[in-house]
């Protein structure tokens, strides 16, 4: 068998791809020959998430709505089986862990073992594609979904979440909760889940990566096989509806009254993704990423000050990327909202930075890629997000890393616009005044 | 992979060599008898020692000298094991082969600079970094109240007892933390530098002897050598369950059920139990799940996990509203059923299976691995070749005997409701 043969570039290791004729895309990032680790692992997945909930199903000629959470349920219905037997039993026997993620670009199927790679493989693959939903076990989920919604519910800082994604976006499925709402959960039903299912469980828009204690040549011959017995064709046509959102925000300040002891405060910075002078996606992401260590990372000096001053005792930031815009979110346990405000806006507004720290970080990113490259599950977790959002590996990171410049960096902050925001408070019922 | 102990005067130095990683991991770890009253004063100390120190100021100035070290990363972690209080302070670097010469010494001064030169001047810890470090932590103690789950972990352990240490709050106290000021704070720092169980671990592609001088030249550590303690914590007696509710606004109950382990043996304790535990509630086709989350639906997660130390497993779920005692119910129905022997031989062949994997994942990750090996050094407990060996050879006889020894002692309900606990 002759597969594409990568290396990736800088940290001595080497990755395996291969397309199957029903258009299955495979990447394989095998140990290297002296390791006398045994742990494989593999990771199926669908370009298919909460965030597409309007599409044509197919066979079906017409756009169709389904309900919010469906494709979060349907990860969970993909555990049952008609022969009863569960995923969990199957691989609890060989000590090995199965799990399944739903996110709004994608949904995955993970195993993690060291014992009996082929039959585990192969089970996954035919789990995968065996899709079984009766009325009855379709209702059962809806009591377990709702005990998982309810849990969420319960944290501060999930409601902040959910409420502030709410209030950014319009029409994006982002504005709605993965696992969906109580009320859409419950309007799921089994004809909706093939419907879903038949779409987008389909070779030609899913991937399986592996990774570990494996060899190329007969991963490709196991999955080959195994997927021969599903009659599987290639099919790349999925309409998809696209959603165009609008740069201002929907509801621009809320305040929720909950049992906190600590205020829990979550900013959205809603822009227009054309605005940035970066147009390759994985280039924008990495400046964008930087920008987040230079700016609000453990080195920076806007962390030091609200920390010396006591304005938050936790707060994270990053840029989330929704269609046609980009969102800088906060999210923060404040100690002092209103003077946390003022300096964050100001710092916003007044954002420089230095090229001996861009090279700093520089150094960090490419030795943080070597380190990585010792944790097979790490580069199949690399791989599988480049795969997500970029529907390609990118194979030269350390490249990309070094040919990062302040000038370049400083477009990209000119180009940052902090005008159009939306801010959510979870604040104590009890006092609503704290902090103010 | 080798690994040799040496005894260094006041520490144990333990050196294993492998060319698995291309990083050098360094741990050191500092044990004491666990004290309630310490608990918060030795997070309140990491949370200090990982902002800085004489040599470097700032949390700014010791980020931007671990990053010019290639990445270079510390952390401090604070755990209680059994009676033991636990804090490891850990580097982890690449070796200098990927780096430049003399990165790994330069990294090894750094984590020396945090543990031995900490940024205090008339004997008290800096007064801006205390303030900071009390701030956070206090906001933390603070939002404990908020995740329901961790907050009905502590009620259901001090329901269970709330004098022995089994139910000391791994997090800290808010009481305790507005007792402490930076004076006594570093009069503690003393305490645990001159008085404390001192292990150190290397892990890497490294020569034993530079390490043996290395660390030698660079951690001068003076403990007094002190007779160790029992790590094992005695049972939490009960002559019948306890059901303990309390309400919280909150849209699910959180169930928390303790189990008593009467008389153990340590065979016991390290071999049928395992595989008992497993049985019972370790993963998602344990028993618990199966019948409270896929059979009855009464729960989105369930599981049980042994504090062996403790003798004691604990059940944690949280449960649709209303529908505990459902729950409570069926646990006391699988733990019957245990004792009574009905257990599948398949379920046991699962557990062991669960467990000799387990084993293969150590090599994984190099904290893993020194972690088994601290295991070996604390607990006494056998190797891993040994362990994988025994546990493979327990019989469905031992489990049961194992079943018989648990007792229900404590059942812990935050009970979900619309209105606020507090009213």
């Amino acid at each position: 068998m002759i597969m594409e043969k990568i290396e990736l570039k800088n940290v001595d290791k080497t990755i395996y791809r291969e397309v199957l004729d029903n258009g299955l895309e495979i990447i394989i990032i095998p140990n290297n020959e002296f390791s006398k680790k045994k742990n494989y692992y593999f990771n199926y997945g669908t370009y298919y998430g909460a965030a597409i909930n309007e599409f044509v199903p197919k066979g079906m000629s017409k756009m169709t709505s389904f309900p919010s959470g469906i494709a979060h349920f349907l990860e969970h219905k993909m555990f049952e089986s008609k022969d009863g037997i569960k995923p969990f039993d199957f691989y609890a026997k060989t000590g090995s862990y199965v799990n399944a993620f739903t996110s709004y670009k994608n949904t995955c199927y993970v195993v993690t073992g060291n014992k009996k790679m082929k039959e585990n493989l192969e089970y996954l693959l035919t789990f995968v594609n065996s899709p079984y939903f009766t009325d009855e076990n379709v209702k059962k989920e809806q009591g377990i979904i709702c005990e998982e919604a309810a849990m969420n519910d319960d944290s501060p800082d999930y409601l902040a979440y959910k409420t502030i994604n709410k209030n950014l976006y319009k029409v994006s499925p982002y504005n709605t909760p993965i696992l969906g709402t109580i009320k859409s959960i419950k309007e799921i039903t089994k004809d909706d889940l093939y419907k879903c299912y038949n779409t987008f469980y389909r070779p030609s828009n899913m991937f399986l990566v592996v990774g570990g204690a494996v060899d190329p040549d007969e991963v490709v011959k196991i999955t080959t096989s195994a997927l021969a017995r599903f009659n599987l064709e290639r099919d790349d046509t999925i309409k998809i509806k696209h959603y165009k959102e609008s740069v201002k925000v929907v509801k621009d300040y809320e305040e929720i009254k909950k049992d906190v002891k600590v205020e829990k405060l979550a900013i959205g910075f809603k822009m227009d993704k054309a605005k940035f002078p970066i147009k390759n996606k994985v280039t924008l992401d990495l400046y964008l990423n930087m920008l987040v260590s230079l700016c609000f990372g453990a080195s920076s000096d806007f962390r030091e000050m609200i920390r010396k001053r006591h304005l938050v005792s936790r707060s994270g930031y990053y840029f989330q990327d929704v269609g046609n815009v980009i969102t800088f979110m906060i999210e923060a346990d404040v100690l002092n909202y209103p003077v946390y405000l003022k300096e964050l806006e100001n710092y916003l507004n007044n954002l420089n930075v230095l090229e001996e720290d861009l090279e700093r970080i520089k150094k960090v990113w490419i030795s943080s890629e070597v380190i990585k490259s010792d944790y097979a599950d790490s580069i199949v977790d690399t791989v599988v997000d480049d795969l997500i959002n970029y529907h390609k590996v990118i194979t030269n990171y350390v490249e990309l890393i070094k040919n990062m410049n302040i000038t370049t960096m400083r477009e990209v902050i000119n180009s940052l616009d902090f005008s159009n925001k939306a801010i959510v408070r979870v604040i104590s019922e009890n006092n609503p005044l704290q902090n103010d | 992979m080798n690994y040799v102990k040496k005894e260094i005067g006041a520490y144990n130095l333990h050196i294993i060599k492998t060319n698995l990683y291309k990083t050098i991991t360094v741990k050191i770890f500092f044990r004491e008898k666990a004290l309630k009253e310490n608990i918060t004063k030795r997070n309140f100390l990491s949370r200090i020692m990982m902002l800085g120190s004489n040599d470097y100021r700032t949390k700014v100035e010791l980020t931007k000298a671990e990053q010019d070290l290639y990445a270079a990363n510390i952390s401090g972690t604070n755990r209680r094991i059994g009676n033991y209080l636990d804090t490891g302070i850990s580097l982890k670097v690449l070796h200098d082969k990927y780096t430049e010469e003399g990165n790994f010494e330069k990294s090894l001064d750094l984590l020396d600079s945090l543990i031995f030169n900490p940024k205090v001047t008339n004997k008290a810890f800096d007064e801006i970094d205390f303030n900071t470090v009390y701030e956070e932590y206090k906001a933390d103690l603070n939002s404990l109240v908020e995740n329901k789950m961790t907050y009905a972990l502590i009620k259901g352990l001090e329901a269970t007892d709330s004098k022995s240490v089994i139910s000391y709050r791994g997090i800290g106290y808010l009481e305790d933390l507005e007792k402490i000021t930076k004076e006594n704070l570093y009069d503690y720092y003393l305490e645990m530098i001159k008085h404390n169980f001192v292990d150190i671990f290397v892990l890497g592609d490294v020569d034993e002897e530079y390490i043996t001088n290395v660390i030698r030249e660079k951690f001068k550590i003076n403990t007094f050598k002190k007779q160790p303690i029992k790590a094992l914590v005695e049972v939490t007696k009960t002559s019948r369950t306890k059901v303990v509710k309390e309400k919280t606004s909150a849209e699910q109950d959180n169930l928390i059920i303790t189990l008593s382990l009467n008389n153990l043996t340590d065979y016991e304790r390290n071999y049928p139990l395992s595989l008992y535990n497993a049985i019972l509630g370790g993963g998602s086709e344990s028993l618990l799940f199966t019948e409270i989350r896929e059979k009855n639906s009464l729960a989105y997660y369930v599981s049980s996990t042994p504090n062996k130390l403790d003798n004691l497993i604990i059940i944690r779920g949280g449960i649709t509203k209303d529908k505990s005692i459902d729950a409570v119910n069926i646990v006391k129905k699988i733990l019957k059923d245990l004792e009574a022997g009905k257990i599948d031989d398949d379920r046991i062949e699962k557990a062991k299976e669960y467990y000799t994997s387990a084993i293969d994942d150590i090599i994984e990750s190099p904290f893993q691995i020194i972690e088994s090996y601290y295991m070996i050094e604390l607990l006494g407990v056998d190797d891993i070749e040994t362990k994988r060996k025994k546990m493979l050879k327990v019989t469905k006889d031992e489990i049961i005997a194992v079943a018989k020894k648990v007792k229900i002692n404590t059942v812990y309900i935050l009970e979900g409701s619309d209105d606020n606990g507090e009213n």
